[in-house]
């Protein structure tokens, strides 16, 4: 990400879609454009994404894309470095950008009369950056700070990077997005001029468009700034899949710079676009193993043991080939971990019968689906949800179609694709643990 | 040729098509009133209240109180366990978050119009009739103290606590929100429910409201259950100004980490002062905001040496401070500091160009649309701009308070804030070569 955000994600995941209405478009080049009117205010989120990431990386680069995506707002033929980001601005624009291990894209939020200047500059530097050494030199110390600061200051996120590196064993997922820092200090300015050129073109981009404006209007301006670009050869996907993984692993992270002992653990999950069925199924299991308040998992080792003081689990269903599912326990003090990690493997054992009834099946899906109205509150989120999901693997009809799988899922689905999940010999187990001073 | 079409873009720059919010007010006890904004676009409803009445109220030997009431009034309340309170939230789509700041107790409702009479009779019951069972109340107490402890460990932690410590010496706002980690035990159940009786008035209650529900349901709900709270103030504790000069220092703590944070801060003005756009727009232009503040300029785009530099406002009830700061490689924090102190002397000497003022103003006015898009956000400002004591005049007005603001009024602003012998440094991590610091 070029800078932090100010605005938080609160929750951020297919929850999404019952009311949203999206249209889309495709240039005659491949440019895809969706468009979510939203009337509420005479504003836009506009953004592009392309679909390539830290996992397209080629091997020894890694944290190109990213490094990229601070580089786009270095200037083209013809702007200045740093002149983007000012035109957005005294035009009243926010704007920033995001690098995932899938997609790399570029947002401004914006009064809808600047929305036609903003898909110029936005087709300029499609095709037209230009780089000096010294400012990718300079570019390049900025991006180590950046590192230094989320991971190597950071000790959860130093053990994250350290249990997903263990986790994927052959998949690309399992480099960190912004790069090993012996990586990024050995990039040159041909590695990443290289990687621009093979992969921002119109036919690996779509621009999805949240706010005050209609399709046609947009497909105008697009077809006056992108319609020239010529498309380019976009090679297929073909990343390298995990193998039958035999063995669970462990990861220890000793550090002074915590008082805070976690428990983690990673399963290899299937992503949405690799076992479909299986993956709506997760999404409402984890709703009702991990939820951080009411779920299972919490009230087994917050509530009934009370040897925690939080338990929850993630899954994210975005990307391609394997994922993880994640659990993360926090103990209480004087229980140590291994303790925690007895305690779970034994758990999980016992859950082996029913896990739902119908009626309380029927409640989360109904919670899972009403975040889809929540989730339209802003211009924002609409933008981010419909972007992430159309680089990641969903069709826009399966994104709208999301409520409508979710109260799909049965009984039989939860108890045999959320209990699938548990095989050791697909984890990887990690300990954050404090070192006394 | 092609960069002039870009350069005629901003020529045509102007404050056309202004948003403006349609706030009512809602009478709805005696001389109490909410404000309202009525949008239907969407069946939700965002509610935000605050009683002004935060940690900084807690007291001696009992800091943490306000923020173990917060945590604990979702957990259980009336004839509902804390699991069952829980999931009745949960299987309703109701969000409803409390919350302690240094000054205010904070209510964030988020939730579906069709559940709005559910949500308010669960709110009634969390405020009225907490549970504040033993084992509820030790199960956070261990949650918080171990963040806590985090504060003696963690970098940023510790960055944050010593800032507070040196800024706030001697006053309330010193303390975390959460409290000290030796009263979290002393605090018991009585001390909670103490907390509830004296500071849920309505003389110090504020409302906004957002979203699909009008005058007349709005009203309605919160007659019916916050009338109740019309009671006298009998506790008359109150957060004393913060009066302390700031001393010109620059502090150290040696920690053996990667990369250092640097902090500074120095007084600023209220939101009600004259000064305070002067203030906002000088903020924006030395560091608040976008790719090209002269902080950032200077510091990331030329050099290279941080990721991150900022600088922005802050306002306590008794106390307004300036504030910013940087995170650099060790090796770095002696020139990240000195392009630091001569941006501040600069801005204090010179002020800033006529350009750099209309671009501000540009972005200020222009982007002010985006923090109206969604019911939380609109909810958030209407209730900030009561707590600021400003009436709704504030919102047809708040682009022309910015517009007016001339050179002169950031030079004599500058000149006030930015007083090199009332700005102390605050630096964290293993740098090279510090000189004349006070270790801490």
């Amino acid at each position: 990400m070029r800078l932090f955000l100010f605005f938080l994600i609160i929750f951020f995941s297919k929850f999404a879609f019952a009311e949203f209405k999206p249209e889309q478009y495709v240039l005659e080049n491949g440019l895809k454009i969706v468009v979510i009117e939203n009337n509420r205010v005479p504003a836009v989120a506009h953004s592009i994404w392309y679909k390539v990431g830290s996992a397209d990386e080629p091997n020894g680069k890694s944290g190109i894309a990213h490094f990229l995506e601070h580089l786009l707002f270095k200037g083209t033929e013809k702007l200045k470095p740093g002149e983007f980001s000012k035109i957005v601005s005294i035009n009243g624009g926010k704007e920033n950008a995001f690098t995932s291990k899938n997609y790399t894209g570029y947002f401004q939020l914006i009064h809808k009369s600047k929305l036609e200047l903003i898909m110029s500059l936005e087709a300029d530097r499609m095709k037209n950056i230009k780089l000096i050494e010294k400012e990718f030199e300079n570019e390049k110390t900025v991006v180590l700070e950046e590192r230094y600061s989320r991971v190597d200051n950071n000790p959860s996120a130093l053990l994250s990077e350290q249990m997903n590196a263990a986790l994927f064993m052959n998949h690309p997922y399992r480099k960190p997005i912004i790069g090993w820092e012996h990586e990024i200090k050995n990039l040159n300015l041909d590695d990443v001029m290289n990687f621009y050129k093979k992969y921002y073109a119109p036919n690996n981009a779509v621009i999805v468009i949240c706010g005050d404006v209609k399709l046609d209007e947009v497909v105008k301006i697009a077809k006056k700034y992108f319609g020239a670009i010529k498309s380019s050869k976009i090679e297929k996907r073909l990343w390298t899949i995990e193998p039958t993984q035999h063995a669970p692993r462990k990861v220890l992270l000793n550090s002074k710079d915590t008082a805070i002992p976690v428990f983690k653990r990673h399963y290899l999950a299937p992503t949405y676009n690799k076992s479909k069925k299986e993956s709506l199924a997760l999404e409402v299991f984890t709703e009702i193993f991990g939820n951080p308040s009411t779920g299972m998992l919490f009230k087994e080792f917050v509530e009934n043991k009370k040897i925690a003081t939080s338990a929850a689990a993630y899954y994210y269903s975005d990307g391609f080939g394997d994922t993880s599912f994640t659990i993360s326990i926090i103990p209480k003090k004087g229980i140590n971990l291994e303790e925690i990690e007895s305690q779970l493997d034994e758990y999980l054992n016992t859950i082996k019968k029913k896990l739902i009834n119908e009626t309380d099946l029927q409640s989360v899906k109904e919670r899972l689906v009403n975040n889809t109205i929540f989730a339209q509150d802003s211009l924002y989120m609409g933008m981010r949800i419909f972007g992430s999901s159309l680089t990641t693997g969903y069709s826009l009809k399966e994104i709208t179609d999301w409520p409508k799988n979710i109260s799909k899922v049965s009984v039989n689905d939860v108890q045999e694709f959320g209990l699938n999940i548990f095989d050791k010999k697909k984890s990887v187990t990690g300990y954050l643990l404090p070192i006394e001073n | 040729m092609k960069k002039l079409f870009f350069v005629l873009f901003f020529l045509f720059l102007n404050f056309n098509n202004l948003y403006a919010l349609d706030v009512k007010e809602v009478n709805y006890y005696k001389d109490k009133k909410a404000w309202l904004v009525n949008d239907s676009n969407l069946p939700i409803v965002a509610i935000k209240l605050a009683f002004k009445a935060g940690s900084g109220l807690d007291e001696k030997g009992k800091k943490g109180t306000a923020n173990l009431v917060a945590s604990l009034l979702d957990e259980g309340a009336g004839e509902y366990t804390s699991r069952e309170f829980k999931k009745l939230l949960a299987d309703n789509s109701i969000t409803i978050n409390f919350s302690a700041s240094h000054d205010n107790f904070y209510i964030n409702i988020y939730t579906l119009k069709k559940n709005l009479d559910l949500t308010f009779k669960l709110l009634d019951l969390a405020l009225t009739k907490p549970k504040f069972e033993l084992e509820k109340i030790n199960e956070i107490k261990d949650k918080v103290e171990l963040i806590l402890e985090q504060s003696y460990k963690d970098p940023d932690e510790i960055g944050s606590r010593l800032f507070r410590e040196i800024l706030f010496e001697g006053h309330p706002y010193q303390f975390d929100t959460l409290g000290k980690l030796e009263d979290i035990n002393k605090i018991n159940k009585n001390d909670l429910q103490s907390f509830l009786k004296n500071n849920l008035r309505l003389d110090n209650l504020y409302i906004s409201a957002s979203g699909d529900i009008n005058e007349i349901e709005l009203k309605k709900n919160l007659e019916k259950y916050f009338k109740k709270f019309d009671k006298k103030n009998t506790f008359n504790s109150e957060i004393p100004l913060h009066k302390k000069k700031i001393e010109s220092q620059i502090y150290f703590h040696k920690k053996d980490i990667r990369q250092s944070s640097i902090f500074f801060a120095a007084e600023s003005v209220s939101k009600s002062d004259p000064d305070f756009y002067p203030a906002y727009v000088m903020n924006y232009i030395l560091g608040g905001g976008g790719f090209f503040s002269r902080l950032t300029t200077e510091i990331r785009e030329k050099k290279g040496l941080v990721y991150s530099v900022y600088s922005y406002l802050y306002r306590y009830d008794k106390y307004n401070f300036f504030s910013g700061g940087a995170q650099t490689s060790n090796e770095n924090v002696n020139e990240v500091l000195k392009i630091i102190k001569e941006e501040l002397m600069k801005i204090k000497k010179n002020g800033v160009t006529e350009k750099e003022l209309k671009d501000a103003k540009n972005y200020l006015i222009n982007s002010y649309v985006l923090r109206l898009d969604s019911n939380k956000k609109v909810a958030s400002i209407l209730l900030n701009t009561q707590l600021d004591g400003l009436n709704k005049d504030f919102f047809e007005e708040r682009n022309n308070y910015i517009n007016s603001v001339s050179l002169k009024d950031i030079k004599r602003v500058s000149k006030k804030i930015l007083d090199e012998d009332q700005i102390f440094f605050l630096i964290l991590g293993n740098p090279s070569n510090l000189k004349d610091v006070n270790k801490i």
